[in-house]
């Protein structure tokens, strides 16, 4: 096949996307490089990490990493293979080290990646060998924003924080409501989907329609609270009472403005609602009136560019990591407020396992949707298909107290165009200079391409 | 019963060929989706649990698990109600049309416990799906109960469950195991 053009892909203009964006084994090759590569990925959240040594397993890409706290209690991150003949260095999923020891042939690895141990270095390799030139190979930045570390192979990458840009006041409303933040409890639910990755992204980062249809089921039986922005079966809706917000370099909100709605699928909500009543003022005082009331507590899903979404309320946070152009893993945890009782802590990890887990109840509704949208195209003429996300352009305004692009209601397809066209400047741009930044309607139409 | 198991499991034959039976009839009723015939089987104070698996190396097994353990199930008998009844609103798209499904039931073992009219049970499940795909998926489930006499019948109280698989290899669990 002939090289690809990724101008011709996407179209944000009219919302179209080629489907060979979902099957291309060369799309996705330029994907690690360009995506994976260089953007800044979730590695793990501070509280999985906490004592020197402390590790945890994790891919950037298809790149399996092990992310390190240091004797300094600074966090590294290397590429967990060997730098002799390459085996993986580390299998457990996390755990505490004082060294890492390949299996095959016994070389040793410090917690800061830096090669300590040769096994016969003086009979077998005549003390030749410089140890200091086959330390394990470094993720170029890591950094953390409110406890959630990230890092980039891409030592060009501008800061986390410039990176994340105004998307940091939304992010706010979860990781810095509280003073004493958040951390993730229990496990990681791992599901490996035939799905490409960026379906799931699409999904979550915008799209309301899909609610009231897909999971009609568990909305009929678990809803404990009305969402004026949603219905069953998608027959009336206020749009006045949700938006959803974008521009601000390709990550997004979607969010009800009610402040309790993150709580509506929880069956027996109680427990969480005093403890929004008991915080609400706190929150107010630390975020603002706008954030603390209408923010705090409602539904609201927060997507980081290319592959992370928390959803706080339902209290979930999860990262996406691609296996091929069909296949993903999708990771998912329960994250709380550290100020939580014991008590409301299990009950939420209860409820994200009953509604987003391996047998959630929402989640179990998803699986085949993606599945299909993306097996639909190993027939030829299926994915010579375009497909839009056309809903309601144009109707998309500032608001002078928020960042960010808006559109009212649940119900719209502005985020994920906006997931495609970042997406398509991060594909397309050859250096960091040529990704442009905009966080404001006139911004993205400045910088729009043709 | 506590501490280690023996070797040989020590019920008389009817006893076992009863705890047989009842995992038998129960594998019929999830193949079947005759879940409120189910829901019948189970105590009101049942305890449905799985937890998610993770890999630990061996001598830090302990101490890395965290104080609150991911579950893939830990209903009690109000949560598996609601996952039947979210079944039978006939909106749940991905099992119509109504998907393959065998539960095949082996390595049963029934040993009696230190109270009367208790028994725990051992066996495994391994859950066959076909669906619209043609795609066969297979998860291996191994099964610890408590049933206990409750009136003339012995219902399940108690189901302990190893998810053997340390990535979920299939989209939906919308499956009882
Ligand atoms: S491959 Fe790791 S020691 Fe040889
Ligand atoms: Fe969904």
């Amino acid at each position: 096949m002939s090289k690809l053009d990724i101008n011709d892909l996407v179209d944000n203009k009219t919302g179209r996307q080629s489907r060979l964006i979902f099957h291309e084994q060369q799309v996705y090759e330029q994907e690690q490089e360009q995506i994976f590569g260089r953007c800044w990925l979730f590695l793990a959240h501070e509280s999985q990490i906490t004592k020197p040594g402390d590790y945890f397993r994790t891919f950037m890409g298809e790149d399996e990493v092990l992310v390190v706290r240091q004797k300094d209690q600074s966090i590294k991150a290397f590429l967990n293979t060997c730098t002799h003949r390459g085996n993986r260095i580390c299998k457990a999923d996390n755990g505490n080290a004082r060294r890492f020891v390949c299996n095959y042939h016994g070389w040793s690895f410090g917690p800061d990646g830096s090669l300590t141990g040769v096994p016969l270095e003086e009979d077998a390799y005549h003390n030749q060998l410089d140890k200091s030139k086959f330390g394990l190979k470094q993720v170029a930045q890591v950094s953390s924003y409110k406890g959630m570390v990230f890092g980039t192979f891409d030592p060009e990458a501008p800061s986390l924080e410039d990176y994340l840009g105004e998307m940091k006041w939304y992010l706010d409303v979860w990781l810095d409501a509280m003073p004493e933040g958040t951390e993730l409890i229990g496990s990681a639910q791992k599901v490996e989907y035939p799905v490409n990755w960026k379906l799931p992204v699409e999904n979550v980062c915008g799209d309301g329609y899909h609610l009231g249809w897909a999971h009609a089921g568990v909305m009929t039986v678990a809803s404990s609270m009305n969402i004026d922005s949603l219905s069953v079966g998608n027959t009336d809706i206020d749009s006045s009472t949700a938006m959803s917000v974008t521009g601000m370099n390709g990550h997004s909100v979607l969010s009800t403005l009610d402040g309790y709605a993150g709580y509506a699928f929880y069956p027996e909500p109680q427990l969480a609602v005093d403890y929004l009543d008991a915080n609400r003022d706190t929150v107010s005082s630390r975020l603002g009136e706008l954030r603390g009331n209408k923010f705090w507590g409602s539904q609201i899903n927060l997507t980081v560019f290319p592959n992370v979404q928390m959803l706080p309320g339902l209290n979930w946070f999860r990262v996406y990591h691609p296996k091929g152009p069909g296949k993903m893993e999708m990771w998912t945890w329960a994250m709380v407020d550290k100020e939580m009782s014991d008590e409301l802590k299990q009950m939420i990890l209860d409820n994200v396992c009953r509604t987003f887990g391996a047998a959630g109840m929402f989640d179990n509704d998803d699986g085949d949707n993606l599945i299909a949208c993306t097996t639909q195209n190993r027939g030829w003429q299926t994915r010579h298909q375009d497909i839009y996300t056309n809903m309601a352009m144009g109707k998309e305004r500032s608001d002078p107290d928020m960042p960010g692009i808006i559109s009212d209601g649940l119900i719209g397809e502005q985020n994920q165009r906006f997931f495609y066209r970042r997406w398509q400047e991060m594909m397309t741009a050859e250096s960091w200079d040529q990704v442009p930044d905009y966080n404001s309607l006139e911004e993205a139409r400045a910088t729009e391409k043709d | 019963m506590s501490g280690p198991l023996p070797a040989l499991n020590p019920v008389d034959a009817e006893t076992y060929l009863t705890f047989q039976n009842l995992l038998f009839g129960e594998a019929r009723l999830l193949d079947n989706e005759q879940y409120e015939d189910w829901l019948e089987m189970l105590t009101d104070d049942v305890h449905y649990y799985m937890p998610m698996p993770s890999r630990y190396n061996r001598d830090e097994k302990d101490s890395s698990k965290h104080p609150l353990e991911a579950n893939i199930f830990n209903d009690k008998k109000k949560h598996l109600q609601l996952r039947v009844d979210r079944f039978r609103t006939n909106f749940v798209w991905s099992e119509n049309p109504q998907n393959q499904l065998c539960h095949l039931i082996s390595n049963i073992e029934v040993f009696p416990t230190d109270l009367e009219g208790e028994w725990k049970v051992l066996s495994m499940v391994t859950v066959y799906r076909n669906r619209l795909d043609g795609e066969e998926r297979r998860m291996i489930v191994s099964r610890t109960d408590t049933w206990r006499v409750e009136g003339d019948k012995v219902k399940l109280a108690l189901r302990n469950m190893v998810f053997n698989h340390a990535v979920v290899p299939d989209s939906n669990l919308n499956v009882f195991f």
